[in-house]
């Protein structure tokens, strides 16, 4: 199998800007190769932004699984394993779930994965407590390729945290996969927090299929990684299955961050959501890309997708590229992108008020990107990351000064 | 308070403020009408300090210092408040937390401790009260959706929250029934102070039975055609701008 997938990543190479779906992510010209294989464990790592919140944690530390829930500890119906014990005798139920016919970066994946979690919510079990997934890469020159998967049986519901953190000193690069399945009646809700900091490259793959009336519900907030690309591949596989993405970035510094998504409508009245907003300052730098595909069984299917952005600095871009392919005659699609500037007006109103500009400017852009942040509703945990949010609009604000 | 000498200033390259003179003592309250496209909102914008509104020569001192050389928050916090001709909406941001943040801003540039957040809720329900203004209109965002007259009393609420020494205000009697009238015209008279002073801006004489100034200015062309007493504000509603103008 690692074989056949390393063939699959040979045969391909390295994504670059001639393929469609890496058109603004030069992958190659950011790689900068000579990366050894992460051996996971030592490194520091970092307090993440989650610390002491009550949770089922499991720490990922480059390339790694390191700590996890022991079984007593998880409630009845839950199982969270290593990958890496999985693999040793691989079970017959885990062969679909690595297949080396992917994406190049999937294939890589495959080819020399270390670790990952897999974790399976029995039927009509309801997760209280949310399950934390702590990704760190604090290792410079390195690469880890870790996988991941998350099975919801019928009705199961299960809210799962992710945070991607880490500052390596030099270049690492972090190609994570996770596969997710949602049976029947199933409800994921799934946020993720694309935090690194420093020269990190981070390309995450999630592989979603989504059975009769389940929910993928998935929160991204991306910022701080010198490249952090997040891709979703969602198939609503089965009548009234339905997807719900909300995306926001801060892109500063010479930073670029990519939320990448594709729906495919394959059974009738399945419904997708997708908002993603987001800034770019200095010479920052955000491209989203969605594309919603409708086969021609999906009738009464129901689609919006929404990309909005604001430019801080004239050397800031933002690149958005919404795609529609519909092959049902009966379906409800809708699809708009803008990009535009703070508004000069409010800026000053605001600043008549006595606030300073830069504070004016991190007012408005989180006003701007509100909608999102209102998504995520009340808590904890959602104030953390609201204040996370703060502090990366801080940082791009004063630059735009 | 404020001396304005013999200002010019341009908008997009056209000079719109051709050599205005004015002095405002403290405690005053000065009015100044003329016609539409005669220079007064952007007088108040210049006093403001909006970008874009280029002074080309003169001065402007407040309170012994160089106007001009303040950025529009600065001035804001040295107290000088704009209740704008047509004010801003801006989605997202609510009333209440604009103002808490606008409050706390311009005490910490002062140096003064940030305001107690009960303590600031209790005084900004105080005033909306006085002016009629609802809880919800506080919790809602930022004059969008308000009518004209709500955005009118949201700006006499800043005005008074913010308690700045030179308040400028830019029409802020155009599309206030006589209700709203009244109520903002006692909510500015609240406020007047021997340490306070009122620059008003208005088309009709109308207010000015309200807010009764102690001098009337008539811009025409960019400059001052003529100062008085309140008086000469009736004279404008009796005789019109141009034969007071032309009369001077
Ligand atoms: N942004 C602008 N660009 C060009 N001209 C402007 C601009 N704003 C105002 N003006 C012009 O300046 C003049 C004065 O406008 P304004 O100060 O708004 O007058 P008032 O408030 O007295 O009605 C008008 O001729 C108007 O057309
Ligand atoms: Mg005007």
């Amino acid at each position: 199998m690692r074989a056949e997938a390393l063939a699959a990543f040979l045969r391909q190479g390295l994504p670059h800007k001639r393929l469609e779906r890496w058109k603004y992510t030069d992958f190659r010209t950011h790689f900068g190769g000579g990366l050894a294989l992460a051996q996971g464990g030592e490194g520091e790592t970092p307090v993440d932004l989650f610390d002491g919140l009550n949770a089922h944690r499991v720490l990922l530390s480059n390339g790694a699984v390191r700590s996890a829930p022991e079984p007593e500890g998880l409630p009845d119906g839950v199982e969270i394993i290593r990958l890496a014990d999985a693999l040793t005798t691989p079970a017959l139920w885990l062969k679909p779930w690595l297949r080396a016919d992917r994406s190049a970066l999937e294939s890589l994946n495959l080819a020399f994965m270390t670790d990952g979690v897999l974790i399976r919510v029995g039927a009509k079990t309801r997760v209280t407590l949310p399950i934390l997934l702590h990704n760190t890469m604090s290792q410079a020159g390195v690469m880890a390729h870790t996988r991941s998967i998350v099975m919801l049986e019928e009705g199961a519901e299960l809210t799962v945290i992710e945070i991607d953190d880490g500052a390596p000193s030099s270049q690492s690069f972090v190609n994570s996969v996770m596969a997710l399945s949602l049976d029947d009646g199933a409800r994921l809700h799934h946020l993720r927090l694309v935090a690194a900091q420093g020269p990190s490259l981070l390309v995450r793959t999630d592989q979603v299929e989504v059975a009769r009336n389940a929910r993928y519900e998935t929160l991204v907030f991306s910022s701080g990684t010198a490249l952090a690309r997040s891709e979703l591949n969602v198939l609503l596989a089965e009548p009234r299955s339905s997807f719900d993405l909300a995306g926001a970035y801060v892109a500063s510094g010479e930073e670029l961050n990519d939320i990448t998504f594709s729906v495919t409508h394959d059974a009738p009245h399945t419904t997708s959501r997708m908002l993603v907003k987001g800034v770019a300052g200095g010479e920052g730098r955000a491209t989203v890309q969605g594309s919603v595909i409708v086969k021609p069984d999906a009738q009464k299917s129901d689609s919006h997708q929404l990309a909005r952005g604001i430019l801080l600095s004239p050397r800031a871009e933002i690149d958005q590229k919404p795609e529609l392919e519909i092959f049902a005659d009966d379906v409800k699609c809708g699809h708009g992108a803008a990009i535009g500037a703070l508004d000069g007006e409010q800026l000053f109103y605001l600043r008549s008020r006595g606030i300073p500009e830069p504070q004016a400017r991190a007012v408005l852009i989180r006003a701007f990107i509100g909608e999102v942040v209102e998504r995520l509703g009340t808590g904890d945990w959602q104030a953390r990351i609201s204040a996370w949010l703060d502090s990366r609009l801080a940082i791009v604000t004063e630059e735009a000064a | 308070m404020l001396e304005i000498k013999d200002l010019h200033a341009t908008v997009d390259g056209k000079e719109i403020v051709k050599g205005l003179t004015l002095s405002i003592g403290a405690g005053q309250v000065h009015a100044v009408m003329g016609p539409n496209g005669s220079g007064k909102s952007t007088l108040s914008y210049v006093l403001a300090g909006r970008e874009g509104y280029q002074v080309t020569s003169g001065s402007i001192i407040y309170r012994g210092r160089d106007l001009l050389a303040l950025k529009a928050e600065e001035r804001a916090a040295q107290g000088i408040f704009l209740a704008m001709q047509y004010p801003v909406e801006i989605p997202g941001v609510t009333t209440l937390n604009f103002l808490r943040t606008a409050v706390n801003a311009q005490a910490k540039a002062r140096g003064e401790p940030q305001i107690d957040a009960v303590a600031f809720l209790k005084r900004i329900r105080a005033v909306a009260q006085n002016l009629s203004i609802n809880e919800d209109m506080l919790k809602r965002s930022l004059n969008v959706g308000f009518s004209g007259g709500e955005k009118k009393r949201n700006e006499i609420l800043q005005l008074a929250m913010l308690g700045p020494s030179l308040a400028i205000l830019d029409e802020t009697d155009s599309g206030l029934d006589i209700d709203a009238l009244k109520l903002v015209a006692d909510g500015v008279n609240d406020m007047r102070s021997p340490e306070r002073s009122f620059l008003v801006i208005t088309h009709y004489q109308r207010l000015l039975d309200y807010i009764v100034p102690d001098h009337v200015h008539v811009l025409s062309a960019g400059r001052i055609a003529r100062s008085g007493g309140p008086d000469l504000a009736r004279d404008l509603e009796a005789q019109g701008y141009e034969r007071v103008v032309n009369a001077a």
